[in-house]
């Protein structure tokens, strides 16, 4: 008798437990627990890593050049029926063509042709259209958004905005109008989320959130049985005046840590601006700093003004560095090449395993970050065919075994010029 | 303002271990916080140290023993530049939680790399300098520490300068080696805080008090008893300023650029922050937060909050502003001298917080122009930043200037010298290498922003 007093009173509590498991769960979701990774162990030891996300800091914030929340597309060069050829190619309806081509929802131009749409068109495209569509405006840098979109390189956007305080109505805006290309989930309508914030605390967390970047907090692991000598080689570079053995060693004998992050194995000059977003001191200059500024001062305490369209940066690559072949060390610069004409578009630096040191554009919004390669290409494939082409410094003592090899074509082949002008 | 090779800052080091108990090294705040057991031992010493130095800005103080790990010896990497192996085992420490949230540390030990022993080091002529004395005052002094005549009637009239501001005397190798430890320490610490002798002249300490530790196995036994023959104790600590006679016992050139190396080391902090579940991530982000900011720390907080396992940390690497951050744990390159002047300590906490270092900090005539421009003077270190100044009351002049990290963990650079590099280290290590008779006191200064001025409106 007395089990079936007490039986109401625990399906109760273990109903209560259940709701609170779930609540638990959906908590959660808004906080995700970090998992930690381990990549592929190798000549730099074991390495765990996680994810996290960077944010422009204020002063940042209030430097960015915002947008109307007018949505505008750019057709540079064509002509209007060129444009709606466009539109079918991508599968617009006939309707939505219409619409585009209403003078009212246009500006054109000899040289530009400016279209207005409409929120509710925007809303209206499919996903495959969109992303059809937002591909061929994202050929034209008149076109910024789409041009350099937002990239969510692991395909999950409550994830990547979790802790950030956007409202949820505008994580459904970033779910509905986001778009594809070459499998990666890509978001190009600022505009339309500008028009969907009331208040300016609103638009703050928004500009912030867009300025968000995931990088990887990156851990060598040690123990007693981790072959320092081996360890310490990689980690040096091969430049003969660092010797990281005692720090490593150090480590080891400390009882309670295991870890050492990667940062206080990197260059100053990379350990400076890791996980950092430029200042505008960084532009005193004229340029900020990208992906080639980046690569050539790895080793450099001073770095050199070497910017993407110098002759300099060209004479510097071929003086100071060798091509070499994989696998790829520590310190060495991988270019990233366009197959079809071999222009250089990206630089950054090898770390490990699939591990790059990556400035990933040449403006106040892009921090400097650790960062897989799959990932880093996928800001720089924008639906090309590319290759890498390494490069290490004559300094290193690893130069020997590769010196007498010739990359793909030539030196000269792979440094050449592209549309946008001399690059290394 | 101080003539620059007159800077205190290549005053020596300092550091003291127990004499009961060689395990550990006891840390005493030199100025004004003491060890108890430290208290009981040298009662009659500390208590007039205290009275001169009584209207010094009291830090945090330290009530309790500071043991400082069972000896680090390891070392940190220091870019272009070598350190040294790790002797004993290390372990970690915990700071005092406080509004930087819970610190946790261990101890590595630097050393400079052979390009940074540059030739005056090699020099094997030991110079004293007897600052505002003349001959006569000079042969009252070593008769009153009883150096035997026979001793100093051995040097020549050659060995003899007199100079303005007193007497210069270079002794024969055999006197350097027969003085007492007692007779170096009553000789020694007033020529300590002038460097216009010999390099080697400001010497150093031997951190954790011990030349065995400090050495290990890197030294042969005959030089480990050479360097225990000429070192004696300045107060708590174990110091070490006859480099030159060292050398000239040495015959071997690469056996003297590894004593140099060796005896150079230095004990830095590697800290990091514990972010657990309750951690209050807004008021720690504050707290991290410093002007012009090249990124913000919440989010890296964030990740670091949702470890699985609840503990997870933050380097401090990552907390430092980023010329901090590209400074810490390297010694000064060579090329960044000016005209011969090399960042300081000064340089060093002026240029902090900046995006780009600006050796305008190494004219020492615009640092007040600096402290009045862009800094508040402040009643104690409360914030992450906060510059701290070291001077002397008789004259102001500035003696040091370093910056508060967290806790007792403070960002320094001790001298300009090539030897010296920039650290993260406990305060009161720092202090123990300014330790001087002389009345000194510290003035706090806040850098002005416009987003703290908001913040405190």
């Amino acid at each position: 008798m007395a089990f079936l007093r007490i039986l109401p009173a625990a399906v109760t509590v273990s109903l209560w437990l259940a709701f609170l498991s779930c609540t638990s769960v959906l908590l959660n979701a808004q906080s995700p627990v970090k998992q930690v990774h381990q990549s592929e162990p190798g000549p730099w030891g074991n390495l765990e890593y996680y994810y996290t996300y960077l944010e422009a800091p204020e002063q940042t914030i209030r430097m960015m050049s915002v947008p109307s929340q007018q949505t505008e597309w750019k057709f540079p060069g064509i002509s209007p029926d060129q444009q709606a050829g466009i539109y079918r190619e991508a599968g617009l309806t006939e309707d939505q063509i219409a619409e585009l081509m209403d003078p009212q929802r246009r500006i054109d131009s000899p040289s530009l042709l400016r279209t207005f749409p409409s929120s509710k068109l925007l809303l209206s495209l499919t996903p495959q259209t969109r992303s059809a569509l937002y591909h061929r405006l994202g050929q034209w840098k008149e076109n910024q958004f789409h041009f350099r979109p937002i990239v969510f390189e692991q395909g999950d956007i409550r994830e990547w905005f979790a802790d950030s305080g956007m409202e949820p109505e505008l994580l459904q805006a970033f779910e509905a109008l986001a778009w594809k290309r070459d499998n990666v989930l890509l978001f190009s309508d600022v505009p339309y989320l500008l028009s969907l914030v009331a208040t300016s605390e609103e638009h703050t967390t928004l500009l912030r959130g867009l300025t968000r970047t995931r990088t990887m907090i990156l851990r060598l692991k040690l123990s007693p049985e981790s072959d320092v000598d081996v360890l310490s080689e990689y980690w040096t570079g091969g430049h003969k005046h660092q010797d990281i053995l005692p720090l490593l060693e150090s480590i080891i004998r400390t009882e309670g840590v295991e870890r050492l992050d990667v940062a206080h194995l990197l260059p100053p000059l990379p350990r400076k601006h890791l996980y950092a977003f430029p200042s505008p001191v960084d532009g005193l200059q004229g340029q900020f700093p990208g992906g080639f500024w980046t690569s050539v001062n790895f080793f450099n305490l001073i770095p050199r003004h070497l910017y993407g369209a110098t002759p300099e940066l060209d004479q510097t690559v071929r003086s100071d560095f060798i091509p070499i072949q994989p696998p790829f060390r520590f310190g060495d610069i991988l270019f990233v090449a366009r197959q079809t004409d071999r222009a250089v578009m990206h630089a950054c630096v090898f770390i490990a395993d699939d591990i790059v040191f990556t400035k990933n554009s040449a403006d106040m919004f892009s921090p400097w970050i650790l960062m897989k390669m799959d990932d880093m290409l996928t800001h720089h494939r924008k639906g090309q065919s590319i290759f890498l082409n390494g490069w290490r410094s004559r300094g290193s003592v690893y130069t020997d075994e590769t010196m007498n090899y010739s990359p793909e074509g030539t030196t000269s082949g792979v440094l050449q010029e592209d549309a946008a002008g001399a690059i290394p | 303002m101080m003539d620059r090779s007159q800077s205190p800052c290549n005053w020596s080091v300092s550091i003291f271990r127990s004499r009961s108990d060689s395990r550990n090294l006891y840390v005493t705040f030199p100025v004004l916080g003491t060890s108890v057991a430290d208290r009981k031992r040298n009662a009659g010493q500390r208590a007039t140290s205290l009275l001169i130095r009584s209207q010094i800005v009291t830090p945090p103080p330290l009530e309790v023993d500071t043991r400082l790990c069972a000896r680090a010896r390891s070392v940190a990497w220091i870019w272009l530049l070598c350190a040294l192996p790790s002797l004993l085992s290390a372990e970690l420490k915990m700071a005092e939680p406080g509004p930087w949230g819970q610190l946790e540390y261990y101890e590595t030990v630097l050393e400079p790399p052979e390009s940074h022993i540059w030739p005056p080091l090699y020099s094997e002529e030991t110079v004293w300098f007897f600052e505002r004395m003349d001959i006569a005052e000079v042969l009252a002094r070593f008769a009153e520490v009883e150096l035997p005549e026979e001793h100093w009637r051995q040097i020549p009239d050659s060995s003899w300068h007199l100079a303005s501001n007193g007497v210069m005397l270079k002794p024969p190798h055999s006197l350097v080696g027969a003085l007492t430890p007692e007779q170096r320490s009553a000789l020694y610490p007033p020529m300590m805080n002038i460097a216009k002798t010999t390099p080697w002249v400001s010497g150093f300490n031997v951190e954790g008090g011990s030349i065995r530790d400090l050495v290990g196995a890197d030294l042969p036994e005959e030089i480990i008893q050479r360097i225990e023959q000429v070192s004696f104790m300045r107060g708590d600590i174990l110091s070490f300023t006859d480099l030159p006679w060292l050398l000239s016992q040495i015959p071997d050139p690469a056996l003297k650029t590894k004593v140099i190396r060796i005896l150079s080391r230095t004990t830095a902090i590697m800290a990091r922050l514990r972010v657990t579940p309750d951690s209050d991530l807004e008021a720690l982000a504050d707290y991290w937060s410093t002007p012009g900011q090249s990124n913000s720390p919440l989010p890296l907080l964030q990740s670091a909050q949702h470890d699985p396992e609840g503990h997870g940390t933050v380097d401090l690497i990552h907390l430092l502003p980023v010329t901090a951050r590209q400074y810490v744990y390297t010694y000064l390159n060579p090329e960044k001298s000016v005209m011969g002047v090399q960042a300081d300590c000064f340089w060093a906490a002026f240029n902090f917080s900046q995006h780009e270092v600006s050796d305008r900090a190494l004219d020492n005539t615009v640092r007040h122009g600096f402290l009045l421009r862009d800094y508040a003077i402040t009643e104690k270190p409360s914030r992450f930043g906060d510059l701290i100044i070291l001077r002397r009351v008789e004259d102001l002049t500035l003696l040091h200037a370093w910056v508060e990290i967290a806790d007792d963990l403070v960002f320094t650079k001790n001298g300009s010298s090539l030897l010296h590099p920039w650290i993260l280290m406990k305060r009161e290590n720092m202090l123990s290498r300014y330790s001087t008779a002389e009345e000194t006191e510290m003035q706090v200064f806040r850098p002005i922003t416009a987003n703290r001025i908001a913040r405190s409106n």
